[in-house]
């Protein structure tokens, strides 16, 4: 018998089909923010009718779901909230972006991840909303990086095979984030 | 399958996706104005799948761009990769500057054209880059005796 100090053998590598499996979530997950994009309209985002993105933030308010967060909202995002609709559309942007091509899929897995919970923060527990909505895309999100979904169909599998050797700055960002 | 054959293998699927989404585009506006500053969004609305709006010279912009995309990965050459990776930012820019919710807006943009136009910058420009350096790395070892 092995002893329990010794190192447990490390699993197989993903079989082909499900890394093919996994591109075509990551797809999917990158189309899921793409096609959310289009309510975003600047410069307003909506607080000039009540609607699109202010109507959605200001529900962290109205509905709130964890206190902390609430009053982070109504103190920091409100007063400011043309720079935050920015922030929003430049981020959601670029996440569909970068699900699309693959490329540094961790990061932005882990990015898309914590943009869920935000959203989820703000309108779980507003009227007509489904909270295990939000709960399935930070999992979704977080497959993206526990498997690496960039590696296929994606650049991820082309740049961390030249680039994740290196012992340099850009070798050990490749090696985190593809 | 070589390094730089799988990069010009994701240049032409990039350039190959460009040019079907703009043929899309192209049909989907066969309706409104060439240039009209509000055109369909492409995608069926019901299942909310809907992306992107594209003009009739959007939809031409952006065929071109993905030709010239298909024509990098086709002769490798990463002067070529550059040329939509430069026009995409353009079009990325355009977006920024006159997506609002009336005015001028030359190729009716909506906010995941800015996702797309992104998409075909980084792409172009990440495939480019690391085509060149390839080639230099190349031209190196052929110097080094």
């Amino acid at each position: 018998m092995k002893r329990t100090s010794e190192p447990i053998p490390s699993a197989e590598p993903m079989p082909l089909s499900s890394a093919r499996l996994m591109a075509v979530i990551r797809i999917g997950v990158a189309l899921m923010w793409l096609t959310n994009l289009n309510w975003k309209t600047p410069p307003n985002f909506g607080s000039d009718d009540g609607g699109g993105l202010f109507r959605y933030t200001n529900d962290a308010v109205t509905h709130p779901v964890f206190g902390p967060y609430s009053w982070a909202v109504r103190e920091a995002v409100l007063p400011n909230f043309h720079a935050f609709g920015w922030g929003v559309l430049l981020v959601e942007s670029a996440l569909a972006a970068f699900l699309l091509l693959g490329l540094g899929t961790r990061l932005w897995g882990v990015i898309g991840a914590v943009q869920s919970l935000a959203i989820g923060l703000s309108v779980a527990l507003a009227p007509d909303e489904w909270a295990w909505s939000y709960y399935l895309m930070v999992m979704a999100n977080l497959s993206l990086v526990a498997t690496g979904a960039g590696r296929t169909w994606g650049l991820d599998g082309i740049v961390r095979p030249l680039l994740a050797g290196r012992s340099t700055l850009l070798g050990r960002v490749v090696r985190l984030t593809t | 399958m070589t390094f730089v054959q799988r990069l010009a293998r994701a240049q032409m699927v990039l350039g190959a996706g460009a040019v079907a989404v703009g043929v899309v585009g192209f049909v989907s506006a066969r309706h409104v104005a060439f240039n009209a500053s509000i055109a369909p969004r492409l995608g069926p609305a019901d299942l909310s799948l809907q992306a992107m709006s594209l003009n009739r010279l959007a939809a031409l912009v952006v065929i071109g761009l993905g030709a010239v995309g298909v024509l990098a990965g086709a002769t490798q050459r990463p002067i070529w990769g550059a040329v939509p990776a430069a026009g995409f930012a353009l079009l990325a820019l355009q977006v920024l500057i006159q997506w609002r919710p009336a005015g001028t807006n030359w190729f009716a943009s909506i906010g995941s054209n800015f996702s797309f136009s992104l998409l075909g910058c980084v792409g172009f420009a990440v495939t480019a880059c690391l085509e060149r350096n390839a080639a230099t790395q190349d031209r190196l070892s052929q110097a080094d005796p």
